[in-house]
């Protein structure tokens, strides 16, 4: 592209300062090659102005309306992946993790004994079943509910949509 | 402003709860978002699809529309996205007119049009011709540009660019356009000698 083309469509969509505007002006009044180039663009420019939209089907706002029924209100805790829900779960099992390796750690048995032999070293038994207590397994059960309803809900609603087409 | 007004009460009217409303925002937006969405697409079902895949979306995160800024912005910005998720998907062919691949698709394209027997002499329907042979990102520019009313800062923001790239860009886009349809037309004497 050449520098007058360039010059013109900049005074066409009005984006070149006034002082240039004044100069590019002058330039089509006097001389030749911004003359033609300005009446082909400006030709361009118009047309392009000028074209039509295309249409969708008929439908289309009918399609969209369905689909959004069957979709969350905008705002709803469903409606938005929410990066605090993801921090969070990220969190409870860092936590779980770190509560775990520490359980892990604090029954280890750091003294070691003289001499090159390797110091015998006994597994660490973890009590895993004082941490399923009462509260935490119906916590558990709980958020395996609240899980379960989502996802059934989610099916529903697709077969719901599927078959009013 | 009037119309900026009222398309700011159709959204709180949606948020509120009224679906309903939402209709409204789809009718006034749908021709272009599905003429954007068609650039990329290059045809009606797929452009179809991602236009009301778009109007979903913008449901969705409707609470998270800033409400200073100009609805349409906002909707051509998730146009623009969707529409180039899908191109990454589909892996269109996206070759200039100069390679051969795209004359022969050229020459399918004159075919088609030949049958078009209402708009066949239409210098609109050359131009509209002629866009559809350009780079999705150019047709996308020259429409946000001409047909979506917005400025270059407005087209800046809905692809995410910076405001001298779009000018450039589009100063680039037309140049091609320009080319394209002179090619066309020449095409066009040269069958009709």
């Amino acid at each position: 592209m050449n520098i007058i083309e360039q010059q013109v469509w900049d005074y066409l969509d009005g984006t070149c300062n006034g002082q240039e505007h004044k100069k590019i002006g002058h330039l089509i009044e006097t001389d030749e090659a911004y003359r033609t180039t300005y009446s082909e663009l400006k030709s361009l420019h118009l047309d392009l102005s000028g074209i039509e939209l295309d249409e969708p089907s008929m439908g289309f706002t009918r399609n969209v309306m369905d689909k959004v029924a069957a979709s969350p209100m905008p705002g709803s805790i469903r409606s938005s992946v929410d990066k605090r829900i993801i921090y969070s779960i990220a969190a409870f099992f860092a936590v779980a993790l770190l509560v775990l390796l520490t359980a892990i750690f604090s029954q280890v048995e750091w003294t070691q004994a003289a001499g090159t032999a390797l110091p015998e070293y006994e597994i660490p038994k973890v009590d895993y079943l004082s941490f399923m207590d009462d509260a935490f397994l119906r916590v558990f059960l709980f958020a395996d509910l609240i899980l379960g309803l989502y996802f059934f809900d989610s099916v529903i609603r697709k077969r719901m949509l599927s078959n009013s087409r | 402003m009037q119309n900026k007004t009222t398309e700011i009460n159709l959204i709180k009217q949606v948020l509120a709860g009224n679906q309903g409303a939402y209709a409204e925002l789809i009718r006034r937006h749908q021709r272009f978002v599905f003429t954007l969405a068609l650039r990329f697409a290059k045809n009606r079902e797929d452009a179809e699809e991602i236009a009301q895949d778009c109007f979903v979306k913008a449901y969705r995160s409707l609470n998270s529309f800033q409400q200073t800024a100009k609805f349409s912005t906002w909707l051509y910005t998730i146009v623009y996205t969707t529409s180039m998720t899908f191109l990454r998907k589909k892996r269109l062919e996206t070759e200039s007119i100069d390679s051969e691949g795209s004359l022969i698709q050229l020459e399918n394209h004159t075919s088609d049009f030949r049958a078009d027997q209402v708009e066949q002499k239409s210098k609109f329907a050359y131009l509209n011709m002629a866009i559809s042979q350009l780079l999705p990102d150019d047709a996308a520019i020259i429409t946000l540009f001409y047909k979506g009313e917005q400025s270059l800062e407005e087209v800046a923001r809905t692809m995410g660019m910076e405001t001298n790239t779009v000018k450039v860009k589009l100063h680039r886009a037309r140049h091609r356009l320009k080319e394209k349809l002179e090619a066309l037309l020449h095409h066009e004497v040269e069958e009709l000698l």
